[in-house]
C-alpha cells in the first residue's frame, strides 16, 4: 500500500504530466489550425480571381440576381456570382465561401473591342463629305460618307498634312454598329434611399446596398468626400467644386455642372446638359453622359482632361446648326467619343474613338456642316491594353477595369 | 536525528525539481520531434508546393501554352495541365508530388487579356 505522501505526490506528478500533454496537444492543434485558415484564406483568394475570369468569359443570366457555381465541379470551391448595372459601367460581385469563412472582390468592368482595325472615326454616312482644315490629323481606320473626305480652307488655314487620313479609309452607314444599352441609367441595384447628409465625408462600400443621396433642390458639391457605392441625386442642378472629392460615384441631375479645376472620378448622368469648364480632371474610368429629349448639350472648356467615356444621345431628329457636343481648343478625352443625334463641335483632342452623327463647326465667319479645323483624333496613341468603360458592342471582351474597395 | 531529516527534506526537494525538470524536457522534445518528423515537413512541402505553383501561374502566357508539362525541381515534381474552355479562357490544372507522395492540387481559371 502507498503511503498518503507517496500517494499525493504520485497524483501531483500525474497532474502535471496530463497538463503537459494538453499543452502540447492544445499548441499542435492551434498550429495546425492557424496553418490551414490561412491556406483557405489563400485558397478563397484565388478562387474569387478564378470566378471572376470565368463570369467574364462564361456569362450567364442567372448572374444578373446572382447565383452560387461549384468552380471546379468538385464539391469544393463554392462561389456566389453577381453582375449587375452600376450607372452605364458594369460590376461584378463574386463570395467564395468555405465552411465559416469567406471573401468577397468586387471590380468595375471595362471592355475592349475586337476591332483589329482600329477605328478611329466612324462618321455616319448622311450624304455629307468630311472636311478637313488646318493642323486637324486623324490616325487610325475611318469609316467615312460616301461623299469621303476633302481638304478644307477655312479661316485663313489650308490643311496642313501630308495625307489626309492616317489609316483605312472603309464606307459607313447610316448607322453605327454600336449601341448602349443605358439599363443602369435611372435606378441603382440595390437601394437604401435617405437625403443628403451634412457629413463632411462619406465612404461606403460595394457589399453593401447603394447609398443614394436625394435632393430636390439646387445641390451644390463642396467640402465634401463621397467614396464608393454612392448615387447623389437632383431634381435641378448639381454643383461640383473643387473641394469636393468624388471617387467612384454616380451623380444624376438634369443639369450637372463641374467647377473650374475640379479633379474626381465620378459617372455624371444628366438629362438636360453637362457642363466642364477649364482645368478639370476627371480621372479613369470616368463618365460623362447626357440622356436628353430636348436637344441638351454637353461642353468640355479649355485645358479639361477626361479619362473614361463621352456619350450623348438625344430624343430629337439631328437639328442642322446647333452644338450639341462641345470639345474646346486644349481640351482632351482619352477614351470614346458618341454622339447620337447630336452635332459635335472637336476643336481639341480625342485620343481613342469618335462614334458621330455630324460634325459642326461655329466660326466668326459661319457655320461649317462637318468640318474639323485643327482638331485631333488618334486611336493609335490609346495603349494596346486599354479598356472602355461602356460595353458598346456584343462581342466587347470584358476584364477588370479597378477593383472596388469592399 | 533533525539533521537526517533535514537532508532528507532537502534531498526530496531537489529529486522532485529534477523530475519536473525532466518532464518538461520530455515535453519539449516531443513537441520538437512532433514536429520535425510529423507536421513541419507536411507544411514545408505544401509552402514549397506553393511558391512553385505561384511562380508557374504568374509567368502564364497564353502565346506559349502547353496542354501538359511536367517539370522537376528541388525533387519535387510539378504537372500543369491546361484545358481550354473558350478562346480567352482556361482551366489550369496543377499537381505537385514529391518522392511519389502526393502534395498538392491546384486549380485556376486564367484569362487571356490580349
Amino acid at each position: 500500500m502507498l503511503k498518503g505522501g507517496t500517494f499525493i505526490y504520485t497524483l501531483f506528478i500525474l497532474f502535471i504530466t496530463s497538463m503537459l500533454a494538453l499543452l502540447f496537444l492544445g499548441q499542435n492543434r492551434l498550429y495546425s489550425d492557424e496553418i490551414s485558415r490561412m491556406q483557405i484564406a489563400e485558397r478563397l483568394e484565388e478562387n474569387c480571381l478564378s470566378a471572376i475570369n470565368y463570369a467574364l468569359e462564361i456569362p450567364s443570366e442567372s448572374f444578373q440576381e446572382g447565383s452560387y457555381i461549384d468552380l471546379f465541379a468538385r464539391g469544393t470551391d463554392s462561389v456566389f456570382i453577381q453582375k449587375y448595372t452600376w450607372g452605364l459601367m458594369d460590376v461584378i460581385s463574386v463570395r467564395a465561401i468555405h465552411h465559416k469563412q469567406q471573401r468577397t472582390k468586387t471590380a468595375l468592368l471595362g471592355y475592349r473591342p475586337i476591332d483589329s482595325l482600329k477605328t478611329a472615326l466612324y462618321l455616319s454616312d448622311r450624304e455629307s463629305a468630311l472636311h478637313l482644315s488646318g493642323e486637324s490629323r486623324i490616325r487610325g481606320a475611318v469609316f467615312l460618307p460616301k461623299a469621303g473626305v476633302k481638304r478644307a480652307y477655312l479661316a485663313g488655314a489650308h490643311y496642313s498634312g501630308d495625307s489626309l487620313i492616317y489609316g483605312k479609309q472603309l464606307p459607313s452607314q447610316k448607322t453605327w454598329p454600336l449601341s448602349i444599352a443605358a439599363k443602369g441609367w435611372d435606378t441603382p441595384h440595390q437601394q437604401a434611399e435617405r437625403t443628403l447628409l451634412d457629413e463632411e465625408s462619406t465612404v461606403h462600400s460595394f457589399a453593401e446596398p447603394t447609398l443614394v443621396l436625394t435632393e430636390t433642390e439646387e445641390l451644390v458639391l463642396e467640402d465634401i468626400t463621397l467614396k464608393g457605392n454612392i448615387w447623389v441625386r437632383s431634381d435641378s442642378l448639381v454643383e461640383v467644386h473643387p473641394t469636393a472629392v468624388l471617387e467612384d460615384v454616380i451623380v444624376t441631375a438634369p443639369v450637372i455642372k463641374v467647377k473650374s479645376g475640379s479633379r474626381i472620378s465620378a459617372q455624371l448622368l444628366a438629362t438636360d446638359s453637362l457642363i466642364v469648364e477649364e482645368d478639370c480632371l476627371l480621372h479613369y474610368p470616368s463618365l460623362i453622359a447626357v440622356k436628353s429629349q430636348n436637344n441638351g448639350f454637353i461642353s468640355l472648356a479649355a485645358n479639361t482632361q477626361v479619362y473614361g467615356d463621352l456619350w450623348y444621345k438625344n430624343g430629337q431628329h439631328l437639328s442642322k446648326t446647333s452644338v450639341e457636343v462641345n470639345i474646346d481648343e486644349q481640351a482632351s478625352l482619352t477614351g470614346r467619343l458618341m454622339a447620337e443625334q447630336g452635332n459635335i463641335q472637336l476643336r481639341g483632342k480625342v485620343i481613342g474613338e469618335v462614334f458621330a452623327d455630324a460634325f459642326i463647326l461655329h466660326h466668326s465667319l459661319g457655320i461649317y456642316k462637318n468640318h474639323l479645323l485643327s482638331a485631333q483624333i488618334d486611336r493609335r496613341a490609346l495603349w494596346e491594353a486599354y479598356l472602355f468603360p461602356i460595353k458598346a458592342r456584343e462581342k466587347d471582351q470584358a476584364n477588370v477595369i479597378k477593383w472596388l474597395n469592399e | 536525528m533533525r539533521k537526517n531529516t533535514a537532508k532528507l527534506k532537502a534531498f526530496t526537494l531537489i529529486e522532485n525539481m529534477v523530475s519536473i525538470t525532466l518532464l518538461l524536457l520530455v515535453f519539449v522534445g516531443a513537441s520538437y520531434v512532433f514536429l520535425e518528423f510529423s507536421m513541419l515537413p507536411k507544411w514545408r512541402h505544401q509552402l514549397k508546393a506553393q511558391s512553385f505553383i505561384e511562380q508557374d501561374y504568374s509567368r502564364l502566357s497564353a502565346d506559349r501554352f502547353l496542354a501538359l508539362k511536367v517539370e522537376q525541381k528541388e525533387n519535387y515534381e510539378i504537372q500543369r495541365k491546361i484545358d481550354p474552355q473558350t478562346e480567352r479562357l482556361y482551366l489550369v490544372n496543377y499537381k505537385v508530388s514529391t518522392e511519389n507522395r502526393f502534395v498538392m492540387e491546384k486549380n485556376y481559371y486564367y484569362l487571356k487579356s490580349e
